[in-house]
């Protein structure tokens, strides 16, 4: 068993037990309201009387440049109001929104260089109708020269590979903050920890480019109107659409950025943005919109893009060898991993996956293990095919559960076992979620050897667990305005675009509960131009948001109950807040309502002590899954999903698991079905539609089981952390399967093809 | 999506008619056709749609005494839940009750079905990014490419497309006949890739009824990556003629519905594990994988043996 990871709760009642309203049930919340009953407008709902459309030349080959474009035609097409070309002196200055971190060799905003078939390139149109925008894209003569591309990212590494930013590297492919050399980290001594082993094993593991952006095609709409003040300062207010939530006022940020002006001059239409978690890539639509609008006069213009275009945001591929040393008993004593990974296209985006790691994923795994000796080395590669984005997959855990899996497999051991024995923090997270996830599972039951099962139906079985963080981050200090109204309602603003994590409706639950109110009186809501709202990056809204928003409705009770006591004529000590109302606590029958006494506000601007990732990451969670594998068609069912995950402290039930079912689902997804594909031979994406590209259907989705834990070890309210990127991983499927067939299979997805060949059907 | 004039047609001689003219395409319950246009994937943009939902009568299901009588227009849905149909056609019953989603089902038609267009990834791609022999161009790009849920039974008319359409296997296992504005065809004669089209229709012919003959038993069997609103990597159907004999279809695997002889000739003295087995094993004797499809062999020769089991069953 590993060490023991101390925590003192810090921040006001923190350590609180009573809880009334946080963890229950059954609280409909504003977001989750809006977005089951449909009346959530995304930007794709938008529209004004006399919108224009606008879309954007898109090249047809996997890389290319435009040798000379000619609009002649294309301009003199009726309908058509305005046609930009990369030439066009306004969008050549326009920096290009740096949504967050470190971003090198960005490619602009609008250039002559396509990385990619279906990229944004060479020109803009706006026109009457969609119709007549692809009308004229079709009457542009385009000279295009056809450049080598590159898919893969192992390819993208190897010498005589053909060079694809030159201006970032003009001697290989490796970009991003690798700074054109792999990351490379030691702990102890890796060869002297080899001779100390009794098993020298090498694994491998890789996986292919995820979409994850699939639900909604982006479109984004703009237009200019007066502002409340009659435009004193000559410039009208621009209106622009949510595109990302890096940072969360991505689309202030853009448009402000893009244009000149400030950010109080920008104002968003709608919070919902659907899906497009971490989304890192810039949406030049984002910043072509406003900028249109602006050289037509103000009009509303909605730049469109269609299902298939918006696969160019994907999830990059990795790929890992890890060579590993352990002992007769488990123990883990060595560690060398090798990964190389993509960043894709326009430079540099999925080396920001692991940017804000500070170190190299696989390093960043090992390094929550008990093992001494580790050596980590990181290659990252530009390639063609599409932007990368941040992982919502735990790549930093994936090889690690891969070495756990492997050692079990050689020594005849438990995995679960393996896992105990090898992670370097146990108490009282891992343990208690092994604990409980192994009774709801089942795992003693059901565990076996390798390939020592067979179903009755002839199908083998298998089993498999994997151990991983439950994010914990706090980078960012929340700004909490909370106000009592004279309707005796609390309210805070916020404003930022929302991916479906439900965060307003935890913080909602946190707010009444400190204060005592009904979760209906405290209003959580969408302030258009609020821009001192927090600008970072966090995914940890549900769990550090709360606590800043805990400690400002302290303080906001405090005043409520001295109003409320000298109403009484008593102290404030006398009186307390119960369901909205100011109560003598001598005598609950005396009440006194809060409408009308006034308007209390206070402003709170912290974040809890959260240690940073490169800390052991105190709440962890475990997955377990069971699979059968039909040995005759190689077709892999996931019988059995189960999760117990430690969330600290469980704020709001209905959010926090469904978003652990969310997780889980795109877990089995990618490890079974999903990856995008390429023709080879001409890099144009083959499967941009929702028939080819195989998300699951609800008839796919497995049985979930999920299994809160509550150690209140996390960062925020009340000791709360997140799901976040948590189980999003596709290992765990493959070690089932591992489970299931004897063998390792080292690609994801698992399809029939691949486990007909580690059956031996198929060479 | 581009413009078009939409045309509501009464009758059936009215929508030939209107067929025949130009460029002009027909609409059914529209799931497929729909995406078709707005993805711009035909080689020329249609400039009519005739809607043969305004034809009445035409979404009856009928039965004949040996034989159902089944509307162009009947949805799938209704197909897969009519008594009569599950009761004598068991297999186009479980065919239509496969494909895709509820939703679509609710839909599509079973006229629809039967012509939609291959789902060749490369034959699909917007915009016309592969100029396909399919659409006038001078080679196949899937042959050299990524060819994964192709054809294993080699090319037909320089296509190595897999058949996509659930309900085909089923009603060429069951022998029945497609009835058109024109003609009757045995539908073991009615796919083929021909052009963009998966069937023989000429321009404005007009699929009006299918008659299936009625059969004591019948199954179907699918597989695909996933269990809703997927298109089969291979699917098959079996079916006892009037004469007592196995009839044994399968999709997926060539350009159109391949009728598996060596199949029915291993269970022609019965269906036993043994014998299932061998028809598999038969069936595929002459599969010709390409470069990245070889597993499909594995998955078709199951499916096979599973089908006919289940007919035993």
């Amino acid at each position: 068993m590993g060490e023991n990871s101390k925590w003192v709760l810090e921040g006001t009642n923190d350590d609180r037990q009573d809880f009334k309203v946080v963890g229950t049930w059954n609280h409909p919340g504003r977001q989750s309201w809006d977005m089951v009953s449909g009346a959530a407008k995304y930007p794709t709902d938008l529209y004004k009387e006399g919108t224009l459309t606008a879309m954007a030349l898109r090249c047809p080959y996997g890389h290319a440049k435009i040798k000379s474009l000619d609009i002649t035609e294309a301009e003199k097409l009726p309908g058509v109001k305005l046609l930009l070309t990369y030439e066009d002196e306004e969008l050549a200055s326009m920096p290009v929104n740096v949504p967050s971190y470190y971003e090198l060799g960005r490619s602009p905003l609008l250039g002559d260089e396509a990385e990619f078939e279906g990229d944004e390139c060479g020109a803009v149109v706006v026109a009457e109708s969609e119709e007549i925008c692809r009308q004229a894209l079709d009457l542009i003569k385009v000279t295009w020269e056809v450049l080598p591309f590159v898919l893969d990212c192992r390819e993208a590494g190897k010498p005589g590979a053909p060079i694809l930013r030159p201006e970032m590297n003009p001697d290989s492919n490796m970009t991003g903050n690798t700074f054109g050399a792999p990351i490379k980290w030691e702990i102890g001594n890796v060869e002297k920890g080899f001779k100390q082993a009794d098993h020298i094993e090498i694994i491998e593991y890789g996986r292919p480019m995820w979409n994850q952006f699939r639900p909604m095609p982006p479109a984004y709409f703009s237009y200019w109107d007066n502002d409340p003040w009659g435009n004193p300062d000559g410039e009208k207010m621009c209106y622009v659409t949510n595109h990302a939530h890096f940072p969360a006022n991505g689309p202030i940020i853009s448009a402000s950025m893009g244009m000149g002006v400030h950010e109080d001059k920008v104002r968003a239409l709608t919070p919902y943005m659907a899906a497009r978690y971490c989304d890192f890539v810039e949406k030049r639509g984002a910043q072509l919109a406003p900028v249109l609008s602006r050289r037509l006069g103000g009009v509303p213009v909605r730049c469109v893009s269609t299902r298939r275009q918006s696969f160019d945001a994907n999830v990059p591929q990795s790929f890992f060898t890890v060579r590993i040393g352990f002992k007769n008993d488990g123990t883990l004593v060595a560690v060398q991993c090798k990964n190389v990974h993509q960043t894709g296209a326009r430079g540099g985006y999925g080396d920001k996956t692991h940017g804000h790691l500070v170190l190299p994923a696989n390093a960043q795994g090992f390094k929550s293990t008990s093992c001494p000796n580790i050596y980590s080395e990181m290659e990252y590669y530009v390639t063609n095919g599409a932007c990368t984005t941040a992982d919502p997959g735990k790549d930093a855990w994936e090889p690690v559960n891969l070495a756990f899996a492997k050692i079990a497999d050689t020594l005849n051991m438990d995995i679960s076992e393996v896992i105990m024995k090898n992670v370097k923090v146990t108490k009282p997270s891992l343990e208690t979620c092994m604990e409980t996830g192994k009774k709801a599972f089942q795992w003693d039951e059901k565990w076996h050897l390798p390939g020592e099962k067979t179903m009755e139906d002839g199908r083998l079985h298998g089993i498999a667990c994997r151990s991983g963080w439950s994010m914990t981050w706090g980078m960012i200090s929340y700004n909490i305005n909370l106000r009592m109204n004279t309707d005796g309602k609390i309210y805070m603003p916020y404003s930022e675009a929302l991916i479906g994590t439900y965060w307003p409706d935890a913080v909602q639950l946190v707010i009444a509960e400190e204060m005592g109110m009904k979760p209906e009186d405290v209003i959580v809501y969408y302030a258009a131009n609020y821009p001192n709202w927090q600008k970072g990056d966090a995914a940890d809204r549900g769990s550090t948001c709360t606590w800043a928003a805990k400690e400002a409705a302290v303080q906001l009770k405090k005043q409520i109950l001295e109003t409320g006591a000298s109403l009484f004529g008593v102290t404030p000590e006398e009186v307390d807040l119960v369901d909205s109302m100011i109560t003598l606590k001598a005598d609950p029958t005396k009440q006194l309502s809060l409408v009308g006494i006034g308007q209390l506000a206070v402003g709170y601007c912290g974040k809890p002590k959260v240690p940073f990732q490169n800390d052991v990451i105190r709440t962890m969670n475990v997955d377990f899954c069971e699979v059968a594998v039909d040995q005759e068609t190689g077709l892999v069912e996931i019988l059995d999903y189960c999760t117990a995950h430690d969330f600290g402290k469980l704020i709001r039930p209905s959010s926090g698991l469904g978003q652990l079912e969310m997780a889980l689902t795109m877990a089995s997804g990618r490890a079974l079905r999903e990856e995008i594909i390429w023709d080879t031979n001409t890099g144009v994406l083959l499967n941009g539609n929702m028939y080819d590209y195989k998300v699951p259907t609800s008839l796919d989705q497995p049985a979930i089981d999920t299994v809160p834990v509550e150690t209140r070890c996390g960062g925020g309210a009340y000791g709360a952390t997140g799901v976040a990127h948590a189980h999003c991983d596709a290992g765990l499927v493959g070690l089932a399967i591992q489970n299931a067939i004897g063998k390792f299979i080292p690609m994801a997805p698992y399809t029939p093809d691949k486990i007909l060949a580690a059956l031996g059907k198929i060479s | 999506m581009r413009r078009f004039t939409h045309l509501q047609a009464s009758t059936i001689k009215e929508a030939s008619q209107n067929g025949a003219r130009g460029n002009a395409m027909v609409i059914a319950g529209g799931t497929d056709l729909l995406g078709t246009l707005k993805d711009e994937i035909l080689p020329v943009y249609p400039s009519v749609i005739i809607d043969l939902k305004t034809i009445e009568g035409l979404n009856k299901i009928e039965d004949e005494g040996d034989s159902l009588l089944i509307g162009a227009m009947a949805k799938l849905a209704d197909i897969a839940s009519d008594e009569t149909v599950k009761k004598h056609c068991q297999a186009l019953a479980e065919a239509s009750g496969r494909v895709a989603s509820p939703a679509i089902r609710s839909m599509a038609t079973l006229g629809g079905n039967i012509c939609q267009m291959h789902r060749c990834w490369y034959f699909r791609t917007p915009d016309d990014r592969f100029h396909c022999s399919r659409k006038g161009g001078s080679t196949c790009p899937a042959y050299l490419g990524d060819n994964r849920y192709h054809s294993i039974f080699g090319i037909q008319n320089g296509c190595i497309a897999a058949s996509s359409h659930d309900t085909a296997p089923a009603l060429i296992a069951l022998g029945a006949t497609v009835i058109t504005s024109k003609r009757e065809i045995l539908a073991e004669g009615f796919f083929a890739a021909n052009g963009f089209k998966s069937c023989i229709l000429e321009d404005g012919e007009i699929v009006t009824h299918v008659r299936v003959p009625k059969s004591k038993k019948s199954v179907f069997e699918k597989f695909a990556l996933r269990k809703s609103i997927d298109f089969p990597i291979v699917n098959c159907s079996a079916a006892y003629d009037d004469k007592g004999k196995v009839q044994v279809v399968m999709g997926g695997v060539y350009p159109a519905p391949l009728r598996l002889t060596a199949a029915e000739k291993a269970v022609e003295k019965g269906i036993t594990e043994e014998t299932a087995a061998k028809a598999g094993d038969d069936a595929m004797a002459d599969a010709t994988p390409l470069s990245g499809n070889s597993y499909k062999i594995e998955i078709a020769r199951t499916i096979v043996k599973r089908t006919l089991l289940r007919l035993e069953d």
